[in-house]
């Protein structure tokens, strides 16, 4: 099947009245995620996965893709008018967009920020149908050492450019790991590390874990410190730019794009790495820098493109090489997986209809958000003073039933307990969640590449350096677990998945 | 901060040990031949490692006082939390889901969130009836029954 009738056919699958239904949802939960500050992308898809069981496949991930690039454009909003991101991607808008709302000019703030966003996103979605085919193509090359190199380093790059310590993230990834090998061996049947509790023989369930770390453990650390503060225009009004923001925003918003995009890619490229590495570059070279952090429209521009290519450019790693790049795309990797659907590289193969169809689900996903955000900003502005005491008890009773219906087991909700309180001590001790989900998830794939990678060799580990292509991987994981050592790790980057 | 990466540390050292403990327990095979207990050992001696270097690079961590709680934390509030969920965990088969779901939503909200009764009552009683038509009615996905299931 060639190119266009591939987009023809996503098309075609997007038009079922269904799924332009479930992506509305999707962009319209995202946005109001995305506008909530305490509420963010993560435990919402976690706490949602449970009505995805009961979905068709296609029309679940529509809905959950919905949810995480919605969550991008809201996100500003409250940056924007409330100088907190709604979203820890939109940090670098808080800077600029939130002094532009305090000068009256909150209007193009979020006007320019909705139509970079939709810029950036189209592209993103437009670079993701080229790029990912072919690259899923080269990765069907790859044997269970090739898988197993690929995994290692996909853990070592999302623990590099991580905000906090690499070694505490590998560790947390490492933990992953052995969490994902509790219950039955798929190689010999044996239980493992089940301590005489049948309900584990089917190892922890995905759901109770990602909800408890990133549901209950974030509304836990949201009830310690309640949000205060103090919002700007209650009445949003000239939401269009000028002529002259426009002729100041459009490369901004460009150079974002294509920041967003690149660094998407990466696994563990977040969108708070991108949309400060745009904010700085922006600033470094513009006419007047002075002007950035007094309200500098520039300083909108970039980073919302950058955020929303960045969002675009996360799934094709997922999609094609099945690897989470960060804790939002593990509980996506995670909700495929519950739908009997495996990431990777035949992905693309053996379901044409759900990769094509996503992907057209992001155009329009991407018109709905411009509408959405625009017309409707007033209402949005509204959301804003929903104070946190109304939505704490609604978010953790949604978790608490998301891990109970799974398997409607009473079990599930005492692992999402442990996991809620484990998921607020990893806070309180400066460890990152993201890692300890991404080894969860790929634990299975890591193990059996490992073990056949081991029979293939006849229990040698030189096989992972004797095949070039493992090589290569395993000596750029090598240089980046060692660059912090040396004290080369960039202190800027940041990883989006909390 | 040293401290808690120290604590941190220790524990991630001493969980790292009975995960290899338990490891050796199973079957670990060999390089050639891994068995059950294989992966988990792996997993669990790269945790030590990890954790030995934790508590390397604790050394290196700023001898700053950092509070485990922000100053007004809301301590109370997190215990209840907990504590709700647990008995959410424990009455939610026997109780039925309607009847569980009213009590934890009444006791977060009024005790956590610090509602009024009234108000803690009427999300109580508007969340549990809410939910329980869209699971049963239109997702026909089966909860709990209980006394109060009985009416419909």
């Amino acid at each position: 099947m060639d190119f266009w009738s591939n987009i023809a056919m996503g098309f075609s699958v997007v038009a079922v009245p269904l799924n332009i239904i479930f992506c509305f949802l999707g962009v319209l939960l995202g946005t109001l995620i995305g506008v909530l500050p305490g509420l963010g992308p993560g435990p919402t898809i976690s706490l949602l996965l449970p009505l995805t069981y009961h979905l068709d496949p296609v029309t679940s991930i529509i809905m959950v893709a919905g949810i995480y690039y919605g969550a991008k454009y809201g996100g500003s909003t409250t940056s924007i008018l409330l100088n907190i991101p709604g979203e820890v991607d939109s940090v670098a808008t808080c800077l600029d967009g939130y002094q532009m709302a305090r000068q009256g000019r909150a209007g193009p703030a979020l006007g320019i920020s909705a139509f970079g966003s939709f810029i950036a996103g189209t592209f993103a979605t437009l670079a993701l149908m080229f790029v990912a085919p072919p690259l899923a193509s080269f990765a069907l090359r790859f044997g269970p050492p090739e898988i197993f190199s690929l995994m290692v380093l996909a853990m070592v790059l999302i623990t590099f450019v991580s905000s906090g310590s690499q070694v505490k993230g590998l560790a947390m990834a490492s933990l992953g790991l052995f969490l994902g090998s509790i219950g039955l061996d798929i190689f010999t049947n044996v239980d493992r590390f089940v301590l005489g509790f049948n309900f584990l023989l089917d190892g922890l369930g995905i759901v109770p874990v990602i909800v408890g770390l990133f549901g209950v453990g974030e509304v836990i650390s949201n009830l310690e410190v309640q949000f205060r503060s103090e919002i700007y225009q209650k009445r949003v009004s000239n939401l269009l730019p000028s002529l002259k923001d426009w002729k100041d925003s459009i490369r901004p918003i460009i150079r974002g794009t294509l920041i967003g995009f690149f660094v998407g890619m990466v696994p563990g490229g977040g969108g708070i790495a991108s949309t400060f590495a745009s904010y700085t570059i922006e600033k470094r070279i513009s006419k007047h820098p002075e002007k950035f952090g007094k309200g500098a429209i520039e300083g909108v521009a970039g980073p919302e493109a950058a955020n929303n290519a960045c969002s675009g450019a996360n799934f094709i790693p997922l999609l094609t090489l099945g690897i989470p790049t960060n804790g939002i795309m593990a509980i996506i990797f995670a909700s495929l997986l519950i739908n009997g659907l495996q990431p990777g590289p035949m992905l693309i193969k053996n379901q044409p209809n759900l990769f094509w169809g996503v992907i057209a689900s992001m155009y329009l996903g991407n018109v709905m958000l411009v509408i959405l955000n625009l017309p409707l900003i007033s209402i949005w502005v509204r959301f804003l003073t929903i104070p946190y005491s109304v939505l704490a008890p609604l978010v953790l009773f949604f978790c608490l039933l998301g891990a109970y219906t799974l398997k409607n087991a009473v079990p599930d909700l005492i692992i999402t307990l442990i996991f809620g309180i484990f998921g607020f001590l990893m806070r309180k001790f400066r460890y990152e969640a993201a890692p300890l989900i991404m080894g969860f998830v790929i634990s299975e794939l890591v193990e059996g590449a490992f073990i056949r990678s081991l029979l293939m060799s006849g229990g040698s580990f030189s096989i992972f350096f004797r095949r070039p292509i493992s090589c290569v991987l395993m000596i750029i994981a090598a240089i980046l677990f060692l660059l912090p050592f040396l004290g080369r790790k960039p202190k800027t980057l940041g990883s989006s998945d909390e | 901060m040293r401290k808690y990466d120290i604590v941190s540390g220790l524990f991630l050292l001493a969980l790292s040990l009975a995960i290899c403990a338990g490891s050796l327990r199973l079957n670990v095979g060999t390089l050639t031949a891994p068995s059950s207990g294989f992966f988990p050992l792996v997993t669990g001696l790269v945790l030590g490692i990890f954790s030995i270097l934790i508590l390397i690079e604790s050394r290196k961590s700023g001898k700053d006082i950092v509070r485990f709680w922000a100053s007004d934390a809301n301590k109370k509030g997190i215990y209840l939390t907990f504590l709700f969920i647990l008995v959410y965990a424990l009455l939610l088969e026997p109780l039925g889901f309607i009847g569980t779901t009213i009590l934890f939503f009444f006791l977060v909200s009024r005790f956590v969130s610090g509602h009024r009764w009234a108000t803690a009552v009427f999300f109580a009683l508007v969340t549990s009836f809410s939910t329980y038509f869209v699971f049963t009615i239109l997702l026909h996905a089966p909860l709990p029954p209980g006394f109060l299931e009985g009416i419909f």
